[in-house]
């Protein structure tokens, strides 16, 4: 499973049309240095829709945490989305999220 | 540090004259043992990987011995070749050509050249039945067969892979497995003529017995095609289509260099890749990891995807060096239009991509039968699946520690990193010849609506 780490920078939620969040991570905690991937930031998705409630609930959580305390956070996902952000290619649907209590790192 | 001899050996009654390349290296069949990293093995004559060197279009010894000396220098600079000296047993055979190699086909081979002379004719001539291909036939193994202990092991006969449309088919089977031919080839016009590499059949009634053959010059490149089964990765053709298809079964005997699939579960290097063993990303300005990503191109421009920029298995013809708007890049003419093989320079000489690497690695121990263990199933095919399994599952680690395949990684995103080939200086990373893996399961669509310039920075 691919794995992609980072400080939350951005949430953002949309529902018309697209019913998903969006969160990108920043590579340090304290900056705007936007985590790419092959080139491109990158932007991860939870799925609104009402199958996959339960699970972005919890996920949900923790990115808010993340955001909110400055943990470090790692999105588990697999490749590329067929639906992009900004430019093909640049978005992530997660299929997993964790954090660590801070001055915890992942490795 | 590998010997580079060329020793000659006395001049056979024919006025043929041997030789043995870097023969140190061999004498004592010394490899690496994958199990055990730090230790060596010694592997059974019966299991050394034969290389052969023959000439055609060479009217002096001399001339002969300068074209291998290149050739043993150019071997050994490749890591995997020095790392498993020990396996290769180096051999060459001087015949004299009253002529130089030509399309009128009138050296000793008759390897065919095409009309300007400077490379290996294409269009299967080697399959052709006509004299000269018969001549070059039997000529080929009559001197390949006058070395005694040559290695006739071969893959067993009439076997298939089930699969279709593969880079590495069917063919396989029946083939020497052993044994690779190496013809340098000498042109009235050059010493370099462009190569190729193809099988090799037998005369009749033998002729299920064929032998991979690198011939012309790019040495080592075409010895990596004849010897790795590894395909060639720079774009001949712009915008020309790829049809094959990945394997469905992995399985050690036809593993390619290339992917003919973008996902995530089908490109085979996903361990070389920043989601890998050695987890890669990037932040801000910092240049972003390259390597083992999903690079355009391999023989065709689309549906097909290499695992590095530069690689041994690269080239020129209709290479892209930044992108592939082709009126930007800088393989465009000044007006815009491109010219045909034009293409920017992507072979490194010097080094495989960490894949290609991998990939030799495996050739050389499923041939000495490094891969092999008690258990393995009887039936030839299966077995190759098993490698396969035991490669990804236990060997694998072993081979990142021979050849210290992480700080080479590091060592390769380094070099990336400084690279600007776009037109106007633009860093590698940017460019669009490479992407990430598409994700295997079907999504639901929808692109998001927010306005970017809405962004506050909130940073000081």
């Amino acid at each position: 499973m691919a794995t992609t780490q980072g400080f939350v920078g951005t949430i953002e939620v949309e529902t018309r049309g697209v019913a998903r969040i969006w969160f990108g991570l920043t590579a340090t905690k304290n900056d705007d240095d936007w985590v790419k991937v092959a080139g491109k930031r990158a932007w991860f998705t939870l799925n609104l829709e009402a199958a996959d409630r339960a699970m972005y609930m919890a996920e949900l959580s923790l990115i808010k945490d993340a955001l909110r305390d400055g943990l470090q956070l790692q999105v588990a996902h697999e490749g590329t989305a067929s639906f992009f952000k900004r430019e093909a290619g640049d978005s992530y649907e997660a299929t997993g999220v964790r954090i660590l209590r801070a001055p915890m790192r992942f490795s | 540090m590998a010997d580079t001899s060329v020793v000659a050996g006395a001049s056979r009654a024919d006025g043929s004259i041997p030789y043995e390349l870097g023969k140190p290296n061999w004498q004592t069949r010394t490899i690496p043992d994958i199990r055990h990293p730090s230790s060596t093995i010694q592997i059974p004559e019966s299991r050394l990987l034969d290389v052969m060197i023959l000439g055609d279009g060479f009217q002096t010894s001399a001339e002969f011995e300068a074209g291998l000396q290149d050739w043993i220098g150019d071997f050994y600079a490749l890591k995997v070749y020095d790392t498993f000296q020990g396996a290769f047993r180096i051999r060459a055979l001087y015949r004299r050509s009253s002529q130089r190699a030509s399309s009128s086909r009138d050296s000793y081979y008759r390897v065919k050249v095409d009309a300007g002379g400077d490379g290996v004719e294409s269009g299967s001539w080697w399959e052709a039945d006509d004299a000269d291909t018969r001549t070059f036939r039997r000529r080929v193994f009559e001197d390949v067969d006058s070395f005694a202990d040559v290695n006739l092991r071969r893959y067993p006969s009439g076997l298939r892979f089930g699969e279709t449309n593969v880079s590495i088919g069917d063919w396989l089977f029946g083939m020497y497995r052993n044994l690779t031919v190496c013809m340098l080839v000498r042109t009235a016009s050059t010493a370099n003529a462009s190569g190729r590499a193809f099988m090799v059949a037998r005369l009749a009634p033998d002729a299920d017995r064929t032998v991979r053959m690198a011939a012309g010059a790019n040495a080592i490149h075409e010895f990596s095609h004849a010897f790795g089964l590894l395909s060639d990765e720079y774009i001949d053709g712009r915008n020309s289509q790829s049809t094959r298809a990945n394997p469905t079964r992995r399985n050690v005997l036809n593993l390619s260099n290339l992917t003919f699939s973008d996902t995530y579960s089908e490109v085979p290097w996903l361990h070389v890749s920043p989601w890998g063993r050695d987890r890669r990303q990037s932040g801000g300005d910092r240049p972003s990891p390259v390597v083992g990503w999903l690079w355009v191109g391999g023989g065709k421009h689309l549906g097909v995807w290499h695992s590095e920029y530069r690689c041994l298995m690269n080239g020129t013809h209709d290479n892209f060096q930044y992108t592939q708007v082709a009126a930007q890049d800088p393989t465009a003419q000044p007006d815009g239009s491109y010219v045909e093989e034009t293409g920017a320079g992507l072979r490194d000489r010097t080094r495989f991509c960490v894949w290609c690497q991998e990939l030799v690695t495996l050739r050389i121990l499923e041939r000495t039968d490094q891969l092999n263990e008690a258990d393995d199933p009887a039936d030839f095919v299966a077995k190759g699946q098993r490698w396969y399994e035991r490669w990804t599952t236990a060997l694998r680690d072993q081979y990142w520690t021979l050849f210290g395949v992480s700080r080479q990684i590091v060592d390769a995103e380094a070099a990336y990193a400084a690279m600007t080939p776009g037109r106007a200086g633009e860093r590698l990373d940017g460019s669009d010849l490479y992407m990430a893996y598409r994700e295997d399961a079907p999504t639901r669509p929808g692109t998001s609506r927010f306005d970017e310039a809405e962004w506050l920075a909130l940073l000081g």
